[in-house]
């Protein structure tokens, strides 16, 4: 050991990550069968070998330990501002640091060392101190420390703008020597990234129909609950059963009479009309899109089971549905706000929860049964293939459901749960990979597989439903007594916060449109100055400055949001302009007038769209229910 | 006359003096050309084996079966290094280190090891060696 490098080292690391610095100081303990050595290559550089089981592979040449960066580097050519980069392997730490030298400054660097052991020894024999510097874009993670870090570090460094600028750098032999992590590095890192396209996909695909029902549904909002309500109200012995839509629950559906009153059943919102065309009366449904047909919805019984829902979902099934709502997190906007204001005066929490989704109502359905603190979550219908060739259960979009073709060539085949193989689809394919993540990572939850039918879910108990009704609903338990005891969001006074931001909400568009119309001036007067080529000096300085407030209000204001929100297929075709920088200054600014304008614009077209809307709904439902005159809110 | 006898044995012995002088040195050239020659297909088979380790290819039974014909080349470096007037300086510990790193890199299956004494160890070498060939030896 270099005791001078390795001090060194250890300083940096505890100015930085005190708490990595005694995980290292402290542990003493040898993998067996593995070793690393330091050696010294031809040019007097540092370079490791490992030693596992009698296998030796070095994880730097001897010649030229630094000539594979330099050829890396040369093959990615020219790396655009803010890309991410990500290097699989610390290994000698000079590569890393070239790749520093080397990469835009706006660049963040993410670097996953799969062993704890090369970790240690290069942190006793080369100088990786310059990683642990203050305020420099590097995030580091390493098995044993903070391996499970790994997704909140996707999260902060990757995103929809610079997903598409990613680059990969995979350190000598760390594949050889770590297959299983580093593939499961690579394949967390995909999954990131189709998580980003997908929720990408999903905001323009629901942009246009966002604010409309938001505006619409919110007066559910203040006559409803909280999902908050629903949590921890179920004891350890009661399971959650989670009934879905697919095929395979036109075998068993009939088995579910016998879980009635012994398990919370929870139902996605395609799967409600069998259920209750078989007598089932679920607990709960779920619904989490924003453009699902009424039709679905279209039962006499629909209101008498009580909805998890968000204000952005369709209208139509809202207001078909007459019973009670609980309502999560839709995402920014009039509802944040209201409701942190409720928090404010009641000194409680009141902001609605998010529910985590992994794309599709039944990982929802999936999440709110945990939240409801079930240990055993059921499993039916939950085929996540084309069982039978078919999407979904008869009953469910028809009474008798079509069969797919097999041949249109977007069906591939994942392993059946008897052994064989089944055709599923790529949505399916996301929904099944997300579940089996989740089962494997929630491994305190047991997750019973009783769909009968279907793709594997690996990490799931396979089981009939009638075996899993009797293993797991043993005792009676009244679910329904818990959720008609749930205390409303807006009761008493408390009542007069939504209507001012009902009332008001033509105003605060008012405002909105104004300060589009304020922006598209200093757009216009930036552009104007480029052409003129005073790109420095006072007015530019000022004009500039108003821009930068002017966005400011745009991002953090809850009206301007939900306007912007609107614009996200605007924003989809100007975003990959963002990061590409002009060689001329004069030029650069051009492009940024040209594209606020037509942003301002686009916003000012779109606030007189909701304003119509907020009109039609929020500020209607005010003028029609003055708090006055309404009943206090009673718990029912 | 006899001058002139002896005059003409004196240059005909000088002509044939010079002639196998210069035929000494044609043959040097055609032995140098003919290494070069070897070179050449040598550093394209060693770049080749390469890129494939690069491109994560198959390489094995590729490297495996040049051995042969990379201990030829060696021996032939050795031959033509020692050859007076062949102006080729070799560090014949460098060249053997290579080779061992070679079949280190060979028998532990190392790819990184591999790629290294192969682009930065043997191209080297031939690349060296191909230059001052060509350059014709040289020197100031």
């Amino acid at each position: 050991m270099n005791n001078t490098i390795y001090e060194n080292n250890i300083k940096a690391l505890k100015d930085k990550y005190p708490v990595w610095a005694a995980i290292l100081e402290n542990t003493k303990r040898k993998k067996r069968g593995f070793d690393v050595t330091a050696e010294q290559s031809l040019m007097g550089e540092t370079i490791l070998k490992v030693s596992q089981e009698g296998k030796e592979l070095y994880l730097n040449g001897k010649y030229a330990p630094s000539a594979v960066t330099e050829r890396w580097m040369e093959a990615q050519g020219t790396v655009e501002e803010y890309a991410p980069i990500v290097i699989v392997g610390i290994s000698n730490g000079e590569h890393i640091r070239r790749i520093m030298e080397w990469a835009p400054k706006t660049s963040n660097i993410l670097v996953y060392e799969p062993s704890f052991e090369i970790f240690r020894r290069a942190m006793q024999e080369v100088d990786l101190s310059f990683m642990f510097q203050p305020d420099i874009p590097v995030g580091v993670i390493v098995e044993g420390i903070n391996g499970n870090e790994v997704g909140a570090f996707f999260h902060f460094f990757i995103s929809c703008d610079n997903m598409a600028l990613i680059r990969l750098y995979l350190s000598g032999n760390y594949r050889e020597l770590f297959p299983e992590k580093v593939e499961a590095f690579i394949a967390a890192l995909n999954q990131h990234l189709e998580y980003i396209q997908v929720r990408w996909d999903t905001a323009l695909r629901y942009a246009n129909v966002n604010a409309i029902n938001v505006l619409s549904n919110l007066h559910y909002l203040y006559e409803g609950y909280s999902m908050r309500e629903l949590y921890d109200i179920l004891p350890d012995d009661i399971p959650a059963i989670i009934v879905s839509a697919g095929p395979s629950l036109n075998k068993n559906i009939m088995e579910l009479k016998k879980a009635v009153g012994k398990a919370c059943i929870i139902a996605t919102d395609t799967a409600m009309k069998p259920l209750l065309n078989a007598g089932i009366v679920p607990n709960l449904f779920v619904i989490v899109d924003g453009l699902k047909p009424e039709l679905l919805f279209q039962h006499k019984d629909i209101s008498k089971v009580p909805m998890v829902t968000m204000t952005a979902v369709s209208t139509g099934p809202m207001d078909c549905h007459k019973g009670k709502k609980f309502f999560y997190l839709g995402g920014p906007g009039i509802e944040v706000e209201m409701l942190k204001e409720l928090e404010e005066k009641e000194g409680e929490e009141r902001v609605l929860p998010n529910l985590m989704s992994g794309g599709s109502v039944a990982t929802s359905a999936y999440c709110l049964a945990l939240n409801m603190g079930a240990k055993t979550v059921i499993l039916v219908g939950q085929d996540l293939a084309m069982t039978g060739n078919k999407t979904h259960a008869d009953g469910t979009f028809k009474d008798k459901m079509d069969d797919i073709d097999v041949n249109s060539g977007e069906y591939m085949e994942v392993e059946s749960i008897d052994g064989g193989k089944v055709l599923t689809r790529n949505d399916f394919k996301f929904y099944l990979e997300w579940f089996e993540k989740w089962i494997k990572e929630w491994s305190h939850i047991t997750t019973v597989d009783a769909t009968e039918g279907g793709a594997l879910i690996h990490g799931s108990k396979i089981m009939t439903l009638k075996g899993a009704i009797r293993k797991y609903c043993k005792r009676d338990f009244n679910v329904k007594w818990h959720i008609d005891h749930s205390r409303k969001l807006f009761t008493g006074d408390n009542r007069r916060i939504a209507m001012k931001y009902f009332s008001g909400a033509s105003a605060k568009l008012d405002e909105v449109k104004k300060k589009a119309k304020e922006g598209q001036r200093y757009y216009e007067k930036l552009e104007k100055l480029a052409r003129e080529n005073k790109t420095a000096g006072k007015e530019i300085d000022k004009t500039l400055k108003r821009i930068k407030k002017l966005n400011r209000y745009m991002e953090t204001d809850y009206m301007a949001q939900m306007v912007m929100e609107s614009l996200v297929g605007l924003n989809y075709t100007l975003r990959p302009a963002v990061y590409q920088s002009e060689t001329e200054q004069n030029r650069e600014f051009m492009d940024i007038a040209e594209q606020g304008e037509v942003l301002m614009y686009g916003m000012i077209i779109a606030a007189d769209e909701i304003k119509q809307t907020a009109e039609k709904t929020v500020v209607k439902y005010a003028k029609e229910h003055p708090v006055d005159e309404q009943t206090n809110g009673k718990k029912e | 006359m006899s001058d002139n006898i002896y005059v003409i044995n004196c240059s005909m012995e000088a002509a044939n003096a010079m002639s196998s002088w210069s035929g000494a040195l044609h043959f040097m050239e055609d032995k140098m050309n003919e290494f070069l020659n070897l070179l050449q297909s040598q550093i394209e088979t060693a770049e080749q084996i390469g890129n494939k380790i690069e491109n994560g290819e198959e390489y094995m039974e590729d490297i495996r079966a040049y051995l042969p014909s990379l201990n030829q080349t060696v021996t032939s470096i050795f031959q033509i290094a020692q050859e007076p007037g062949s102006g080729l300086e070799i560090n014949a510990e460098f060249v053997l280190q290579v080779l061992n790193d070679i079949l280190y890199g060979i028998e532990h299956r190392d790819s990184v090891f591999l790629l290294d004494v192969l682009r930065y160890g043997l191209l080297e070498i031939y690349y060296y060696l191909a230059e001052e060939l060509q350059s014709g030896g040289e020197h100031e």
